[in-house]
């Protein structure tokens, strides 16, 4: 992997946190874990990273995948820019 | 193993914490349960005087002739034994307490050895085998254990693959256990529950190696790459397995068992008939805690294509949806068509209207309850039937039709343009004015008891809905409903099922993990 940073090599993503609605702009590697990125998400906004889930289309995000080898329903598409994450806030119910 | 733990990273148990136990008389690594229990020993149920009590002597020989498994077993009647009948024995279960700790010195006698030895692979295996074996005794009924196979064979499809994995990946643990922990609290007081509720011998344990990398085993937390399929926070229905298991959290970290070797450990010896609510009580390792599946999808789409039915004509939407959806119909911007269109990739590749029924679970102001929109069949001359089904009455059902009202015209409105009529199976005087034939309907169903079953009823609507309903929904079929359609126990119940489905997983996940170890496929970060 190249160490430059081109855009080649990275994708803009954003993720909203579904409280708020508030979109959060990361500009990341390609090949980099997703959890790298909810991790940032989570420090940045104060938030507990094990009290969200990250999805992607609805479809959770694993956190060892990278943007670039991301899989939806078993084919894997890969993040482009602009594509958009939802962090979402677990909820309990009585 | 103990290395998966550094690579893998990015959770934050402590598994040395998780691990070990605080309560020292009762040591769980070792609690594998068998099949077949001895004679004499029978039961746990059974009083003590059977299981017990005498011949010192001659069992202490037993023990170093026993095999592992059964020594174990035999460790973990005793205790079982000993807690819940003690106080009842003339000699307040002195004797039992001296079995017990012959056993267990001889237990750790062999633990050294082991130790020492070869390591501790190669036991590994055969315990896990006695564990298999143990699937169907601990589970009990035959409907459970079908129920296993069920499962399983799902596991093994890819059919529709959407809907079966709603939710990749685990991420994040979900640590939302606070409340729940409340709620167990009260559920033990309320039920009661005795002296025996400590009786935490029926500790489950979780490996390290725990971390299964097995495509097909998706019920599990931790980060295994190849999951294929759709743990979904369980929890956030109001459930929560194991909350008690925070017990264990706080234990020593400095113990010497070989970790390696735990197992996990399930034992419900106990009848499954009597397994009550307070059951729950029963601690989890934290691993199992935290896991996140989505029932629905898994486990119910899985029910529903067993009855013949196809499971392509249910379709289960995740518990973050109709949030979105809320936002979907209530967006008013110009560029509304643009923000559906990126709404409907929640969807991708379903048409919703060729489904017979389509579940959403609803979420707002710390309840759930269920929406179920059923297509009827063409004959029917009929629109979608939007059913609301809640166990409190807390959710205003006006404004939940309304949304989902708006999806299903929205989603009209973004199909008639696309989709060719004919593939839809709805009468075509039917289709051209759908928005104004969509029929709304609030049932009157089973109300839950208590304040913290809002989510297995949820669950437990789902069930007993796709369980029962027929093929496409006719009008008459309305009737199955009504308050008195199951007991609200029996959706309550569900939690039992649910975690005893879990544990399962947990446990051929594990086993399958053990398995694979042998083998070298299993990638380069495992090790």
């Amino acid at each position: 992997m190249s160490r430059g940073r081109s855009d080649e090599d990275t994708v803009k993503l954003k993720v909203q946190y579904n409280k708020d609605g508030v979109q959060t702009f990361f500009r990341v590697k390609r090949s980099i874990k997703l959890q790298k990125l909810m991790e940032a998400f989570c420090k940045k906004r104060s938030l507990d990273p094990k009290s969200m889930q990250f999805t992607f289309d609805g479809v959770g995000l694993e956190k060892n995948k990278t943007p670039e080898e991301l899989l939806l329903n078993f084919v894997q598409l890969g993040m482009e820019d602009g594509d958009e994450i939802d962090a979402l806030e677990l909820v309990d119910g009585a | 193993m103990e290395e998966e733990k550094g690579k893998k990273g990015g959770i934050d148990i402590d598994w040395n914490n998780v691990l070990d136990s605080r309560d020292d008389h009762c040591d769980p690594l070792e609690r594998v349960a068998v099949p077949e229990p001895k004679p004499k020993t029978s039961t746990a149920d059974e009083p003590p005087k059977q299981s017990g009590m005498g011949d010192d002597q001659q069992r202490d020989r037993l023990y170093e002739d026993m095999p592992d498994s059964e020594l174990d077993d035999s460790i973990r009647r005793n205790k079982l034994t000993q807690q819940k009948m003690a106080h009842r024995l003339p000699d307040k279960g002195e004797k039992l307490q001296i079995a017990l700790k012959r056993m267990v010195d001889e237990w750790e006698r062999r633990r050294k050895l082991r130790r020492e030895g070869t390591g501790t692979g190669k036991w590994e295996k055969p315990t896990q085998a006695v564990i298999s074996r143990n699937i169907g005794a601990s589970i009990g009924s035959s409907e459970e254990a079908s129920f296993v196979s069920l499962f399983k064979r799902k596991l093994e499809e890819n059919s529709d693959s959407r809907t079966a994995s709603e939710y990749h990946g685990e991420s994040s643990l979900h640590p939302c256990n606070r409340q729940n922990m409340k709620n167990n609290g009260e559920l033990l007081q309320k039920e009661g529950h005795k002296g025996r509720s400590s009786s935490r011998f029926l500790r489950h344990q979780c490996p390290n190696n725990f971390y299964h990398k097995r495509d097909k085993c998706s019920l599990s937390n931790g980060d295994h790459k190849g999951m294929d399929s759709s743990p979904y926070p369980l929890h956030h229905c109001g459930e929560n397995m194991s909350s008690c298991a925070t017990r264990n959290d706080a234990s020593q970290v400095n113990d010497l068992r070989p970790r390696k070797a735990q197992n996990i450990v399930v034992v419900d010896d106990e009848e499954s008939q009597s397994m009550d609510t307070t059951e729950e009580a029963e601690e989890l390792p934290e691993c199992m805690k935290e896991t996140k599946i989505y029932y629905p999808s898994r486990y119910l789409q899985q029910q529903a294509s067993s009855k013949d039915r196809g499971i392509f004509d249910c379709h289960f939407f995740n518990t973050f949806f109709y949030e979105k959806l809320k936002e979907a119909v209530a967006y008013k911007g110009n560029d509304k068509d643009k923000l559906f269109g990126k709404f409907r990739r929640w969807w991708k590749g379903v048409n919703i209207f060729q489904k017979a029924y389509l579940l959403i679970p609803i979420h707002e102001d710390v309840h759930w309850s269920l929406v179920i929109i059923c297509i009827p069949d063409k004959e029917e001359e009929s629109g979608p039937i939007v059913l609301h089904l809640d166990s409190l009455g807390v959710h205003s059902p006006r404004s939940v039709f309304q949304n989902i009202k708006s999806y299903l015209k929205e989603e009209w409105n973004y199909l008639d343009q696309e989709v060719a009529v004919s593939d839809i199976p709805i009468s075509d005087s039917i289709w051209n004015q759908l928005p104004n034939k969509i029929e709304e309907k609030k049932l009157a169903v089973p109300q839950q008891r208590n304040e913290y079953d809002c989510g297995l009823f949820v669950l437990f609507f789902m069930e007993r809905f796709i369980e029962e309903a027929p093929q496409r929904l006719q009008r008459k079929n309305l009737a199955m409903f009504g308050k008195r359609w199951f007991k609200p126990e029996e959706a309550s119940s569900l939690r039992m099922k649910i975690r005893k489905l879990l544990i399962q997983e947990f446990r051929d996940a594990h086993q399958v993990n053990c398995s694979k170890e042998s083998s070298p496929q299993s990638g380069a970060s495992e090790e």
